[in-house]
């Protein structure tokens, strides 16, 4: 059995780092890196525990990065005053959220609240700020990537207003 | 034992060694504290020179120069021009002192005094003035060097002083990312990304408030010295130690509203005891040179260079510097506006993030009904 009392000294940190490396490379943002590019994300990454019931961010705070989720489930919904209005989708594990955070830092559009206890990975704005000066080839690698995730995501939006648009118009 | 008290049990021995170790930590802090003060102080220090450095450090790093390499040339920039200004500006300090002394002792002074003495007999006897401010002036020297010999030995030894600041500094810059995690894995995930915005933000601003200083500090340093050495070409040299006015003016500047006037007032003392002929227009040259840069930095420089969300209030400016001076003397009071210009910026980031974060907490989607 694992000692707890080694545990809080964390000497099994090089282990993690390649568990987060090969979740890392499964994302669509960090598609296509080298294995160094991706050991630098890992190294810049925030791992949190989430317990059920809690939130990652609120609608209407101002955005800071993306989340990536390890294991568990995550609600994406719409709240007020305490109380969820309507939920959006349900995020499983390797899912990511909060991308469009990477660009600026325009007030979050949902909120994301954990509905089974899970463990996320949080890449923030400044990081790839600092990544895309220091380190442009990489940089430059996950801001076009993002644009594709992001233009895929307007893909489906439009395909859905017009899906939306004939119902209205058949009546 | 079924799994669910199985995690149960891990979970509470993990808490228990967490606690039992933090308890350990804080009892041996208590006892340690009175032995570490010094390296507390060091510490300070480092994370001063690591704010001012950052910046840099980035830049360098930009332009493709590993980070080790980037962070060891700032150190060795930083400690060569502390060097040198110990080498050149105290030995032009007592120069410029003994100058002074010896121009207060000129016949001029002396016949002053000695009219002052004929009008009014029992205010004054005849070269008590010179001697009074030849003393002060030696005793302002004296304190100089003997303070910064006790603010480094109050740092710890001095040899330990110039070798582990530079080591602390070192370390602060590139496990900088390492520091952060560490401090925000503590953070209960309410205030998770609330407390990593407020941390970005303050550390960009705190350095760009203390680079913006010391830009703005060189900047009025050198027009100092470019206007004083046009004055002392068109009216006979009344300056002469006009690089070393020029850099107290530079450093003086760090405190606002307070600063520009004590920086003038050097050279318009130097002058005043130098120049035989034609003194108050020698004198309301160089007040206007004081006048033309400290226009030139209030309206061009400061806007320029220095943050405008860390504009202090005069009476604050005042305040501080009276605080920072009953602390730590000189030292504290060119301390004190740099240290209230940080905390200004840590409190307005902290509002504002208090502010602009929500932070109730809401049903769980579990527990509450949801339309889908």
């Amino acid at each position: 059995m694992e000692n707890p009392f080694w545990k809080c000294f964390n000497f099994d940190k090089k282990s993690k780092e390649n568990e987060l490396v090969s979740i890392i490379k499964e994302v669509p943002i960090f598609e296509n890196l080298p294995n160094k590019a991706l050991n630098e994300i890992a190294k810049i990454v925030y791992h949190r525990e989430y317990k059920e019931g809690e939130i990652i961010f609120h609608k209407g705070d101002p955005g800071l990065g993306m989340y990536i989720i390890t294991s568990g489930q995550v609600d994406i919904v719409e709240d007020k005053d305490g109380k969820i209005l309507r939920k959006y989708a349900t995020l499983k594990a390797h899912s990511f959220l909060g991308e469009m955070a990477l660009l600026d830092e325009k007030p979050r559009s949902a909120t994301a609240i954990v509905k089974e206890e899970c463990e996320a990975l949080g890449f923030f704005r400044p990081d790839l700020m600092d990544m895309l000066q220091k380190k442009p080839k990489t940089g430059n690698i996950i801001l076009y990537n993002l644009a594709r995730v992001i233009g895929e995501r307007l893909r489906q939006t439009n395909s859905e207003l017009i899906r939306l648009q004939t119902r209205l118009d058949n009546g | 034992m079924d799994k669910n008290s199985y995690d149960l049990s891990k979970n509470i021995q993990n808490a228990l060694w967490k606690i039992f170790l933090t308890i350990l930590g804080i009892v041996a802090l208590i006892f340690i504290f009175p032995h570490v003060r010094s390296i507390l102080m060091m510490l300070i220090i480092a994370s001063i020179f690591a704010a001012i450095l950052t910046p840099v450090v980035n830049f360098l790093e930009r332009q493709g120069v590993h980070q080790s390499l980037a962070i060891l040339i700032n150190i060795l920039i930083v400690l060569g021009l502390i060097v040198l200004a110990i080498s050149r500006v105290i030995p032009a300090l007592i120069a410029t002192v003994e100058t002074l002394s010896s121009a207060l002792q000129s016949e001029y002074i002396t016949n002053f005094e000695q009219y002052i003495h004929k009008i009014l007999p029992e205010s004054i006897d005849a070269g008590q003035i010179s001697t009074r401010i030849v003393n002060q002036l030696n005793s302002l020297v004296v304190n100089i060097i003997s303070g910064l010999g006790s603010f480094l030995k109050s740092v710890g030894s001095i040899f330990a002083t110039i070798a582990i600041i530079p080591l602390f500094t070192f370390f602060l810059l590139k496990d900088q990312r390492k520091i952060v995690q560490s401090l925000v894995d503590k953070i209960p995930n309410k205030y998770f990304e609330l407390s990593l915005n407020i941390i970005y933000k303050t550390g960009k601003k705190i350095s760009q408030y203390l680079v913006g200083k010391i830009i703005q500090s060189a900047i009025v340093a050198a027009l100092t010295i470019i206007g004083l050495l046009i004055v002392n070409l068109v009216f006979d040299n009344p300056v002469p130690p006009f690089i070393l006015i020029g850099i107290i003016a530079g450093l003086f500047n760090m405190i606002p509203y307070v600063g520009p006037v004590a920086g003038a007032i050097p050279a318009l003392v130097i002058a005043a005891l130098n120049v035989q002929t034609n003194v108050i227009t020698v004198l309301i040259w160089i007040a206007i040179t004081f006048f033309i840069i400290q226009t030139l930095d209030a309206s061009v420089i400061a806007p320029l260079v220095v943050s405008k969300s860390v504009n202090l209030h005069p009476i604050t400016v005042v305040a501080v510097i009276l605080i920072g001076g009953k602390l730590a003397g000189i030292l504290g009071m060119f301390l004190a506006v740099p240290a209230a210009g940080i905390i200004k910026v840590i409190i307005t980031q902290v509002s504002w993030g208090l502010k602009a974060y929500h932070l109730q907490d809401i049903q769980s989607p579990n527990s509450s009904r949801l339309n889908t």
